[in-house]
């Protein structure tokens, strides 16, 4: 049985709650949301500027899901990728009225006690060149990789949640990683470079918007 | 599992490094901002929740049959009727049902409202119980002092299944087996104190019992990491006989 790494959930429990949040059950209800909820926040925040708006759009597509929920039939679409449909298409829609452009969150970081100020500005300048590289990707490519790495979906869910098929997820991803390396300059051989530190870097800082 | 295949994984692991931490820096979501999500979407789906059953009860006691078909409104006009009703039920069912004062007609709804409410983090939903426990004793206190009996048997009800979910949610830490135990004990004794201002109150002595079968289900189930609490109601042979003393009287 396929258990996404993201997800500690199977698909036969997922299934079952699915099925008693049809039918009005609340606790299964507010148990998906636990399963789902950050996953949606970090895709939606990737895509829109404001952390107010990752909040109110996130609040939005649960409460869309509760609407269209008894109309969700599982054959062979993945619930998250329903789910992730729905987000796709709230923020399709913030964004056609607000006329925003997709652009990446430009967070202010916070010292913690154990990291110096030259530390703090350092992990600034390599988590805005990550930022970068992924703005520099095509709108696919970037969708691709916030649903498969920062939400966390299978490739089966992205398919369904971008409307495309599996094999176009693949190649997307494909291109997308290798532009991506290129772009932050990760080599097979490279031992030491400065996307390295922002992996060792931020687990001693604590970062918000 | 990496989620990226096919690629040399040396780099993908550091890509996957860097993309892990950017993602952890720049998007992961503030604990305070999911739960504040969670209450407000769960509140809906407990307010559309009620909106079903409360539709359901109404199916069931709409007549089944009429003999006037003809006077039947068209099928678009009777599904805009329950189209404006179901929004109406919403507005109004939720608001009558988060105020539902014990006895009332929305009082059930209230109680499974506030129930599947609790939090699923297992701490937090203790807590929560506490809460919902302390909340029936003072309706159920509230009802007495009334002399409101319906009240007083509503509350006193929810409060007994409020006990069995809290002991079903407790699990086999000793810790958290025994915090239960002594809210529950303290209960059992406002509950008896209760009882003695009623001239005759069988549903405070249902509740009282009910107490006291979750505590010595709560001791049972401490028992074997709890040595020093022994089981009610004498030994089991054996073991600490230098305590025999006490039952000297």
């Amino acid at each position: 049985m396929y258990v996404n790494p993201r997800y500690p959930m199977d698909e036969e429990s997922l299934d079952r709650l699915v099925a008693d949040a049809k039918r009005g059950n609340t606790e299964a209800f507010g148990r998906i949301f636990d399963e789902y909820a950050g996953p949606i926040y970090r895709f939606i925040a990737s895509r829109v500027s404001r952390p107010s708006d990752a909040e109110d759009l996130t609040q939005l597509v649960f409460v869309k899901a509760l609407e269209a929920l008894p109309r969700y039939e599982a054959r062979g679409v993945p619930f998250g990728g329903w789910l992730f449909r729905l987000a796709r298409n709230a923020i399709i829609d913030q964004i056609r009225t607000r006329r925003e452009h997709l652009s990446l969150v430009v967070a202010t970081t916070r010292e913690s006690e154990e990291a110096s100020p030259e530390a703090m500005a350092s992990l600034r300048d390599d988590l805005d060149r990550v930022a970068t590289a992924l703005a520099e990707l095509t709108d696919d490519q970037r969708e691709v990789i916030e649903l498969r790495f920062f939400a966390g979906l299978s490739v089966a869910e992205a398919a369904e949640a971008m409307g495309r098929q599996e094999g176009t997820i693949r190649g997307l991803q494909f291109r997308a990683i290798g532009a991506l390396r290129r772009s932050l300059g990760i080599e097979s051989s490279a031992v030491t470079h400065a996307p390295a530190r922002v992996a060792a870097q931020a687990a001693t800082v604590e970062v918000c918007w | 599992m990496s989620a990226f295949e096919g690629t040399n994984p040396v780099a993908l692991d550091r890509l996957e490094d860097v993309l892990d931490a950017y993602r952890e820096a720049r998007l992961a979501p503030p604990g305070a901002v999911l739960a504040r999500i969670r209450a407000n979407v769960l509140a809906q789906a407990a307010a559309a929740s009620a909106t079903i059953a409360a539709a359901n009860r109404l199916r069931l006691v709409e007549p089944r049959s009429t003999r006037v078909r003809g006077w039947l409104p068209p099928r678009f006009a009777r599904a805009a009727f329950g189209l404006s009703f179901a929004a109406a039920l919403t507005l109004g069912t939720s608001a009558a049902v988060l105020a539902a004062p014990p006895g009332s007609t929305f009082y059930n709804a209230r109680v499974l409202i506030e129930s599947a409410l609790l939090p699923t983090e297992l701490d937090a939903r203790l807590v929560g119980h506490e809460d919902l426990l302390a909340e029936r004793l003072n309706e159920a206190a509230t009802a007495a002092a009334n002399g409101d009996t319906a009240a007083l048997a509503a509350a006193l009800a929810a409060y007994q299944a409020e006990v069995n979910d809290a002991t079903a949610d407790v699990g086999d830490d000793p810790d958290r087996l025994a915090h239960l135990e002594d809210v529950l004990a303290k209960h059992s004794a406002v509950l008896a104190a209760l009882a003695s201002t009623l001239p005759q109150e069988s549903s405070i002595e249902h509740a009282i019992e009910a107490s006291s079968k979750a505590i010595t289900k709560l001791q049972q189930k401490s028992a074997p990491v709890h040595p020093t609490r022994p089981p009610q109601g004498g030994g089991t042979g054996g073991g600490n006989g230098g305590d025999g003393g006490q039952g000297g009287n």
